[in-house]
């Protein structure tokens, strides 16, 4: 194999499995933290969290709690002996409060007990007097009152005053967004288990391996080699674990530290849903202008986040959200505003899209507004505007390989869409009270951590003397098959097959100082470092294989001549005479061949000036569409999803059924998002829905009757390792199509010429108070 | 009092009556495969089979299962360790991301089939519906059950 290499799909003996743990899955053998046999003596770890957004603390009784027979300890701030503090990016964070509670929810007082039982009794014993104190909880509220994460970030490019007083027309509007809550099947959790000396070993469902090792270790006055962090697997986190696993295995390394025993800390779902945080919801506004054929010329946009009440992964997931205000289009003169909120809800955090969903979501609705202001189908307008190949973005970065134009046109086609316009018109000329619309979104999405150097990452791999491998990566496995990915790639660089691969566990002693598993790049970054460790050790193989082909067959033949494939190694043109991938492992043994490799990458030319808003951010794009045809019923409100079409470029994908998965599942998730899941919280900043029966996910019965996802399978110059590209975010963004379906469907009662006042999530009584509206 | 458990007949204790089934069968009997993921039996992921029928372990009490043949998804696989065939079409459709919703989801799959052997898509949705699964969006669990469905002929 060549150089070219990079954009041929690896060789691998055999089908490719939909995912290694698959069969464990199946049946029900595969370990999450708490399905491991618990450790001897190990307590159970309950927390009393603050009732109170924000409240002074005046006092913490914590004596009759202790006292309580089983009890092993009760902590509270007075007891971390390193420093209160687990804030990351920003330290503005404390593990517990001190003297005011930011949020309802925030844990106060940890009891760890012989049982979950007596741990609960124990955390209603302990009396912690409080002073009520106003919250701050609405973007509206925090920006008049100037709270900020951050002095407000800026992306400038043109003259937008200029182009704003030349448009042909000029629009301008307010745009929100709401929260969503992971959801992730298994609840956040933690083990902590005490070694020799000071080492402590997390088990914690993290994203985010190196992370907890550091916090940990500041937390309780520790060194990081003190802490070591192993991670086989999370039931989903979608974001939700990236940064907010942080504080429970800090807990739980708190608890176990003063115990010396081990202990487990899991959350109950509704502990879960009440006190950890959700998607930002943004509020933002616009000024657009545009010439009379709709091409966009001018826009103007602040987008506003609520963050929470601490600065968590904000200020990212703004960046992520200006980096993305731009969407598919090509915007000559833009200027995009960020402020992140400080407000007192539970800090919100990484949710799957990062940001990217909200702002794109703010153009979208400008591309609705400009085609309902023309008079001309959005889907054109959208096309008209899509960028074409190295048109720059806002902030500098040309658009390589951009094919919008095409992928719309691949949808339209895909979705017969002028028949389906002509159908859905007929449907609604006939129905009083249920209309059908017709909702599209493009996206774009940038690849890489747009922090640039969290863009590396290690493996270590070991080859053993019967042939088989072990491979450490940095990446964490969360379903999205990243352990299939990388070990798909592992086994093409040695031309072996997937069944000798062992992926192991994250875990900091192995790979170190790995970035989360997050911006969907664990494939790229993880697979291209594992690429590279199983390259060392083919180079090593490889004299050892010459000199036996000569040996054993007679062959002569130059050591970057051979072909590795099949767990065999030949000379190509002798493929009859192989030596077998064990022979030769073992062989390189005895002649004392390092048989163990680290890989390390770092994802080139990335790079971002934060204060000029000027650079290139990401890798590469990941480009795609989707369509989604909505029905409403609007006496109720209900709405349904009967067709979803996808196109969805992969590039030279590892694994198309993983990819198909990944975007099946993620256009769920944000259909979701657009229509019924409702964050809701009272006025003292308390989250009300906060079980899976008041709070609704997408169940089977939401799926639509045609669910037609295309992947475009084609080498792309822009792209990652074996000419693949992420997958694990963008296709979320898809969901928003159905929001603009039920608007467009709403809009008939109207003839579409005035836009619906929808609230987004387009729920029932979203959809009823839109359409009662529209009608006057 | 007796249950069987996996084709295996189990003495239940007087003090064990009044226990959390979900708790029983992971804390006591090891069998984790059934998970907690709400506490409020509404996700389905603790789904096990009591006489055939989906039940959800953590709104029941071990008192409920009192001679009643209990099949968690431990016991689905052949005695051989191999896969039951429903197991296999989960895993070949590609019906599985995160893995932790996917005992409760075969588990219910099992008993539809069990009752129908032929369901149509829309009765697969109906007795999935109760079950959760926040990554995969479903679409191939449908598949999976729906291909499996020949074995129960």
């Amino acid at each position: 194999m060549t150089k070219d290499h990079q954009t041929v799909k690896p060789a691998i003996a055999g089908a490719p499995p939909q995912h290694l743990s698959g069969g464990l899955h199946v049946a029900g053998q595969s370990r999450f933290v708490v399905d491991e046999p618990r450790p001897a003596g190990m307590l159970f770890a309950k927390l009393l969290a603050s009732p109170y957004a924000r409240a002074r603390i005046i006092s913490i009784d914590t004596a009759k709690a202790a006292a309580l027979p089983g009890v092993a300890a009760v902590l509270t701030h007075r007891d971390v002996p390193g420093a209160n503090q687990i804030g990351h990016a920003v330290r503005d964070e404390p593990l517990f409060p001190s003297d005011e509670t930011a949020f309802a929810g925030q844990p106060v007082a940890l009891v760890a007990a012989e049982s979950e039982a007596i741990a609960a009794a124990a955390v209603g014993m302990i009396a912690v007097k409080y002073q009520e104190l106003e919250p701050v909880l609405t973007i509206a509220q925090a920006l008049k009152q100037d709270l900020l994460y951050a002095p407000e970030r800026r992306i400038e490019r043109g003259d937008v005053d200029q182009a704003l007083a030349k448009a042909d027309h000029v629009i301008e509007g307010t745009v929100a967004s709401g929260g969503q809550e992971h959801f992730y099947l298994e609840t956040q959790a933690c083990r902590a288990v005490p070694g020799e000396d000071n080492e402590i070993v997390l088990y914690s469902a993290t994203q985010s391996t190196a992370e907890v090792q550091e916090i940990a270790a500041r937390v309780l006055g520790l060194s990081s080699n003190d802490i070591t962090v192993d991670v086989r697997r999370l039931g989903g986190a979608f974001g939700g674990k990236e940064r907010a696993a942080t504080i429970w295995a800090c807990l739980a390394a708190l608890a176990c530290r003063k115990t010396r025993r081990p202990v487990e800390l899991r959350l109950e779902r509704i502990e879960d849903m009440a006190w950890t945080g959700k998607r930002h919801p943004y509020e933002s506004t616009y000024q657009a202008g545009f010439t009379r054929d709709g091409k966009l010329t001018a826009y103007a946009v602040e987008l506003n986040a609520n963050g929470g009440a601490y600065t968590d992964l904000s200020m990212a997931i703004l960046e992520r959200s200006m980096l993305h205000a731009d969407n598919a289009y090509h915007i000559p003169n833009a200027r995009i505003v960020g402020r992140a909120c400080r407000t007192n809800l539970p800090p919100n955090t990484a949710f799957r899209g990062f940001g990217a969903p909200q702002g794109i979501f703010v153009i979208e609705r400008v591309m609705e507004r400009i085609a309902r202001t023309l008079g001309k189908d959005p889907l054109d307008v959208r096309t008209l505007n899509a960028y074409r190949e190295g048109e720059a973005t806002p902030y500098g970065q040309p658009v390589d390989e951009a094919c919008h134009p095409e992928l719309l046109d691949r949808l339209q086609r895909n979705a017969q869409y002028d028949r389906l316009r002509g159908e859905v018109a007929g449907f609604n000329a006939s129905h009083r009270t249920l209309k059908r619309g017709i909702g599209v979104v493009p996206v774009k999405f940038g690849i890489s951590f747009t922090t640039a150097f969290l863009n590396q990452a290690s493996a270590l791999l070991w080859v053993y003397t019967d042939g088989t491998v072990s491979l450490s990566h940095g990446g964490v496995e969360m379903g999205q098959e990243v352990n299939t990915k990388v070990a798909q790639v592992a086994a093409a660089e040695l031309g072996i097959s997937l069944d000798r691969i062992r992926v192991e566990s994250a875990n900091t002693k192995r790979v170190g100082n790995a970035s989360p598993t997050a911006a969907s790049t664990g494939s790229d970054l993880n697979g291209s470092a594992a690429r590279e460790a199983a390259g060392q050790i083919r180079q090593r193989l490889a004299p050892v294989a010459a000199r036996l082909l000569k040996e054993k067959h007679g062959i002569k033949v130059s050591e970057d001549r051979l072909a590795f494939a099949n767990d065999r190694i030949c000379d190509p043109r002798h493929p009859d005479k192989p030596i077998p991938f064990a022979e030769l492992v073992h062989e390189a043994y005895v002649n004392r061949v390092d048989l163990g490799a680290h890989g390390f990458y770092a994802t080139p030319g990335v790079h971002f000036d934060r204060a000029a808003g000027q650079g290139r951010p990401f890798h590469y794009f990941v480009f795609g569409c989707a369509l989604a045809l909505m029905e409403v019923d609007l006496v109720s409100g209900n709405s349904r999803i009967i067709d979803a079409h996808i196109v969805h470029e992969t590039a030279s994908s590892l694994n198309p059924e993983i990819d198909q998965g990944q975007i099946a599942g993620a256009f769920i998730q944000g259909y979701g998002w657009a229509t019924f899941e409702e964050v809701v919280h009272d006025a003292k900043g308390r989250y009300l829905a906060v079980t899976p029966s008041t709070y609704k996910i997408p169940t089977i019965r939401d799926l639509p009757e045609t669910f037609a996802i295309e992947m475009v399978e084609r080498p792309r110059k822009c792209s990652s390792v074996f000419g693949s590209k992420g997958i694990g975010e963008p296709p979320l963004i898809y969901g928003e199509a159905a929001w603009f379906g039920i608007k467009d469907a709403i809009e008939s009662l109207a003839d579409h010429k005035s836009e619906a006042d929808l609230a987004f999530p387009a729920t029932p009584e979203a959809v009823v108070l839109a359409a009662e509206k529209l009608k006057g | 009092m007796i249950a069987y458990i996996n084709g295996r007949k189990r003495v239940l204790a007087e003090d064990d009556l009044g226990k959390n089934l979900l708790s029983f069968l992971r804390d006591e009997l090891g069998l984790t495969g059934a998970k907690n993921g709400c506490g409020i039996g509404a996700c389905g992921a603790c789904t096990v089979l009591v006489n055939n029928r989906p039940v959800r372990s953590c709104r029941k009490a071990v008192a409920d299962i009192v001679d009643a043949n209990v099949l968690t998804i431990e016991g689905l696989a052949r005695e051989d360790g191999s896969l039951h065939p429903l197991q296999q079409a989960f895993a070949d459709a590609g019906a599985i991301q995160c893995g932790f919703c996917t005992p409760g989801m075969v588990l219910t799959a099992h008993a539809l089939l069990l009752a129908n052997h032929e369901p149509t898509r829309a009765e697969i949705r109906r007795a999935i519906s109760g079950n959760l699964c926040r990554c995969t969006g479903y679409q191939q669990i449908i598949d999976a059950i729906e291909s499996a469905a020949k074995f129960y002929r």
